[in-house]
């Protein structure tokens, strides 16, 4: 094959289905299935192409390029989700070595038995304090406390934003009073105008978290990230995690995993930065949930109220905490729960059964037991087995009685 | 030669010795197998067919049956030869998809089964140790320190990037064929 077909970027033009040319093609498929080495080449192309896809390393064109190829090629988005959940496991392994990390106090005690670091420190403590005034008067805490008080009935976000106070979900997100509205419109105008006038970290952040509660993702994001090139700081990537985590919620679904992704990796900066920030340990264990992996956000959960045992933020860590251990009979398959649902039935443990049928009953659809025993009745009437339609007729009677007993619902009676 | 009658004739002791045919050694066989697999799939889906991995099965079905029953030098030009075959099949089938009103009938295509994250874990299990923690390593770092990190993991293992990365992909390649046989 020619010099010119046989090069990397042709072979990365190929791979992301750029190459429309016939004899350019066949060139390259000839090789593909003649030279041993070119079709090592190939190989190695795609899985760096996927994995710089899941570590946000492709440009926009090549990322639009690699996501067009994905719907005709099954192979490759196996190979994609494979990755996608081995860098979520990775970056789960490393959240739980911030969680190993001795505590904050110890660490201190032994940095400070040091003379040296107690000079260090003391001079460190002067510029900090000479800086915060500073900056101090070129800020923006008056418009910051303002949109926290906005937001202290209903808060705007699932995830945590830094300093902000505890506060229920808002159900109706993005609908502020018109008085609210007005507020609003002044603090972005001084948070924008201190930016311009003052950029650094602490304005850019400012106004990232204003984004924020406004569901402006990206904006928030492109202000964090700004922010954090002027200072490595452990609540900006926290808010950086958190605009990342809303704006997974906005994707489709084959985009999701990579936001979420993305907001678990600030959440672990974040924490790796400082391992007591509240914020950061309660979004990441959110983010661990939301990817869809219990074990890791169980442990993190735990983690998170050995930290904080009584906040109202705890009361939300325990709740998600008892949703993860109740859907363990949802990552049963639909035959296991049915198994353990006519065991239960017929050895009348009523009240196992009716756990079972509890825990299903919302989805009406794979594993609700009265959908499977409808499924499984008619099939048996199609194969003759009265034995096994009737066993199934008598558990759906079981289902209505139970329903109509305890919720005067009729619904499962039909 | 019709689709029906390749299934029909393929049986486990057919593959058994396809698999032969392509290494008598049974580990290399498998690997063979996996990366002639991965030629078909490159080649049918860059070729944009819309269900590349049952062609490349299509394909491979049709050499298993071919291969049985007489005799074949050069293995890997002969299975390019049936793809093409194959593809071009595909070609004339495909047409009637791109009438409206055949797409409206069309049944739903079957949802792909999700992927069990339970599978993964249980074969990164199984990994050795020093590939599973590679693996982890590899992917565990943030984006602008991903470089740093590979270039240390390189050096650790003494080892050239390119290395590191073929030994990545060759392990990632082990994973997934671990997990795709604990989802069925």
């Amino acid at each position: 094959m020619g010099e010119s077909l046989n090069n990397d970027r042709t072979v990365r033009e190929y791979l992301l289905g750029r190459v429309s040319d016939e004899t350019t093609l066949e060139g390259l498929e000839d090789s593909l299935f003649a030279d041993e080495e070119f079709c090592s080449q190939v190989a190695l192309a795609e899985d760096s192409i996927i994995n710089d896809y899941v570590f946000g390393r492709l440009d926009h064109a090549d990322a639009e390029s690699f996501r067009s190829t994905l719907p005709v090629n099954p192979e490759r988005r196996f190979k994609l989700q494979l990755t996608e959940q081995l860098r979520a496991k990775a970056l789960a392994r490393n959240l739980k070595t911030v969680g190993d990390k001795p505590s904050f106090f110890a660490s201190l005690k032994a940095f400070f038995r040091q003379p040296m670091n107690a000079v260090a420190f003391a001079v460190l403590l002067i510029v900090v304090v000479g800086l915060t005034i500073y900056l101090g008067r070129s800020g923006n805490p008056d418009e910051l406390a303002e949109l926290r008080s906005i937001y202290r009935q209903a808060r705007p976000t699932e995830t945590r934003i830094s300093e902000f106070g505890y506060a229920p979900l808002s159900q109706l997100r993005g609908a502020a009073e018109a008085a609210d509205k007005n507020r609003l419109r002044r603090i972005e105008n001084n948070l924008i105008e201190a930016t311009e006038k003052t950029p650094n970290a602490r304005t850019r952040h400012a106004l990232g978290d204003y984004y924020l509660t406004q569901q402006e993702y990206s904006k928030a994001i492109n202000e964090f990230e700004a922010a954090l090139k002027f200072a490595d700081n452990a609540k900006i990537h926290n808010d950086l995690g958190a605009a990342h985590f809303e704006l997974a919620k906005t994707r489709p679904k084959e985009r999701r995993l990579e936001d979420l992704a993305q907001s678990l990796e600030e959440f672990t900066k974040a924490a790796k930065l400082d391992a007591n920030l509240p914020e950061a340990l309660f979004n990441r264990s959110l983010a661990l949930q939301e990817l869809g992996m219990p074990r890791e956000a169980k442990e993190s959960w735990i983690l998170y109220l050995q930290k904080d045992p009584s906040s109202p933020w705890a009361d939300e860590a325990r709740k998600n905490l008892a949703r993860i251990e109740n859907a363990t009979t949802l990552s049963r398959t639909d035959e296991q729960v049915l198994s353990e649902f006519l065991t239960a039935y017929r050895d009348h443990d009523e009240s196992r059964a009716q756990e079972i049928h509890n825990e299903t009953k919302g989805l009406l659809k794979g594993p609700a037991v009265a959908l499977q025993l409808s499924r499984r009745y008619l099939i048996a009437k199609q194969r003759g087995d009265e034995a096994e339609a009737k066993e199934s007729l008598g558990a759906m009677g079981f289902i209505g009685n139970l329903e109509q007993a305890q919720h005067s619902e009729f619904f499962f009676l039909n | 030669m019709p689709e029906a009658k390749t299934k029909k004739e393929l049986t486990r002791e057919k593959f058994a010795n396809f698999l032969e045919w392509l290494n008598p050694d049974p580990d290399r066989a498998g690997e063979e197998y996996e990366r002639l697999r991965f030629r078909l799939c490159t080649f049918f889906s860059q070729r944009r067919c819309c269900f590349a991995d049952e062609l490349a099965d299509e394909t491979i079905n049709r050499v298993i049956v071919k291969s049985s029953a007489e005799r074949i030098e050069n293995k890997i030009a002969y299975c390019y030869g049936v793809a093409k075959n194959v593809y071009r099949e595909s070609l004339r089938r495909e047409r009637p998809h791109l009438d409206i009103d055949e797409v409206t009938i069309a049944a739903k295509v079957p949802e792909e089964p999700s992927f069990s994250r339970e599978c993964l874990d249980e074969c990164l299990e199984k990994l050795s140790s020093d590939n599973r923690n590679l693996l982890l390593d590899y992917f565990s770092e943030a984006k602008l320190a991903k470089i740093e990190l590979h270039k240390r993991i390189a050096e650790s293992l003494k080892m050239t990037q390119t290395a590191l990365r073929m030994r990545v992909m060759r392990t990632k390649l082990q994973l997934k064929i671990c997990v795709q046989e604990c989802m069925g």
